[in-house]
């Protein structure tokens, strides 16, 4: 069995756990705390054959629930998250409630297969860690490494309730409102870059709820995804990036060659009204 | 020292009165003795966050325990503080990097990347005699080496490109 935990928008990886399921020969299996059957019948849709509904009210109240969960379900291969901070703070709860049922434990994982997973350590080294049969491997997903999942209306699947646990201990889980910066797009703008570009910026950050940074030596290192504007600055006075880098410029930088993506460009201001609206 | 670690460090120095213990691989302990720590623990890296708590000091009756949210290493500080609040019993809090020091709790902090604290030039001397007992690093994962990554160039007429990046982010950020 692999079970996806589809809170916290993890209903994303049910599409890549059912094609590992498929490819191995598994089942796979959803668990939710929405009460909703029309949402709860689209995981269905999305491959899961069982969601398992738990009423659970508080992030923190699912480590007893899924603890137990483990402990009870002999063939559960992974347990596979959605890969943010609060999911990888609950699968450390998890993993140190019951640390013996843990066959492996990888975060921001992007490569995933029926025994192994991987993800990049660095640009030109993957860490790998194996599955085993007998206990369970806790694995948060990079949802921006897998496509989009279907939802196929012809899958059946069987909707059950999973009992909430509560084991007298408390699990604060609470991020009171704070956005990791790993999760947050940065718009990195050269300084002195012309109003109405950096309102184009502005424009943009808003619409992917990020934020705009003006490029300077105070800025070290961009955890979270980022798109430069028009930033000219040498290799060795760029920040560390760690995320995806998508660069935006009237001509060709040096940030282009450590870019995923870039575009050089006369009528940057038109890329940017038509990438903001 | 990553820049995580040092943000979690400049945070805990904020409170003039706390006794700092740096925990970690020895490489980077001098360093936290010169940002500002007032001793050093040596401990094996571990590529697990509960194979890493356990080498944690369990003799010394900590108020509060200090990560930061990205290490440059296989898992993160969310991981940790998650292992380490049940571990240790502790209520887990999320900061960003300001603020005062939260005791009794597992302090997760987030790091914003921007310019860190400076190292404390007067510390210095106190760093080269702190002990950093060299420790192995420990785990069972294995490593492969992946193809050198291109980066994509883009053209077109500006509408064009802005649809194809448009795309990108909204899979990126997934919004």
């Amino acid at each position: 069995m692999i079970t996806v935990f589809c809170d916290l928008g993890g209903h994303v990886l049910l599409g890549k756990a059912r094609e590992i399921a498929d490819e191995i020969g598994d089942r796979v299996s959803a668990l939710t705390s929405s009460e909703d059957p029309d949402q709860n019948q689209k995981l269905v849709y999305l491959g899961a054959d069982e969601v398992l509904v738990s009423s659970i009210t508080e992030l923190g109240d699912w480590v007893p629930t899924i603890s137990m969960y483990i402990t009870s379900e002999s063939s559960l291969r992974a347990i596979i998250f959605p890969s943010e901070s609060r999911s990888n703070t609950l699968m450390g709860m998890i993993y140190a409630t019951i640390p013996d049922k843990i066959s492996a434990y990888l975060e921001e994982v992007t490569a995933l297969s029926g025994d192994e997973v991987g993800k990049k350590f660095d640009s030109s080294v993957m860490i790998q860690k194996r599955f085993s049969s007998e206990k369970t491997a806790l694995v948060s997903l990079d949802k921006t490494s897998i496509s989009e999942p279907f939802e196929d209306t012809s899958r059946f699947g069987k909707i059950k309730s999973l009992e909430a646990v509560h084991d007298g201990n408390r699990y604060e889980l609470s991020f009171s409102g704070l956005k990791s910066p790993s999760e947050t797009l940065v718009v990195l703008i050269a300084s002195g870059l012309s109003e109405s570009k950096m309102q184009l910026a502005d424009r943009l950050a808003e619409k992917y709820k990020g934020v705009v940074r003006i490029m300077s030596g105070i800025v070290q290192t961009i955890y979270g995804p980022c798109v430069t504007i028009d930033v000219r600055s040498k290799l060795r006075e760029l920040p560390e990036f760690k995320k995806e880098l998508i660069s935006i410029s009237s001509r060709k930088l040096p940030v282009d060659s450590i870019s995923e993506l870039y575009a050089v460009s006369p009528d940057v201001d038109q890329i940017l009204k038509t990438m903001a609206s | 020292m990553s820049h995580s670690s040092k943000a979690a460090l400049a945070y805990t120095t904020v409170d003039d009165s706390a006794e700092i213990v740096a925990a970690g691989f020895s490489p980077i302990l001098r360093e936290a003795v010169a940002r500002g720590a007032s001793s050093t623990f040596s401990m094996p890296l571990c590529d697990d966050p509960q194979k890493q708590q356990s080498f944690f000091p369990r003799d010394a009756n900590f108020s509060s325990f200090v990560i930061g949210e990205s290490p440059d290493w296989v898992f993160s500080g969310s991981s940790l503080a998650g292992v380490v609040s049940v571990k240790f019993g502790l209520p887990l809090r999320v900061r960003s990097n300001q603020g005062k020091l939260d005791h009794g709790s597992v302090i997760l902090v987030l790091d914003s990347g921007d310019e860190s604290t400076n190292i404390n030039v007067r510390r210095i001397d106190l760093a080269f005699e702190a002990p950093a007992n060299p420790e192995g690093v420990l785990g069972e994962s294995s490593f492969r080496r992946l193809e050198e990554k291109r980066s994509e160039a883009l053209d077109g007429a500006p509408d064009e490109i802005a649809l194809v990046i448009s795309r990108r982010l909204r899979r990126i950020t997934r919004s």
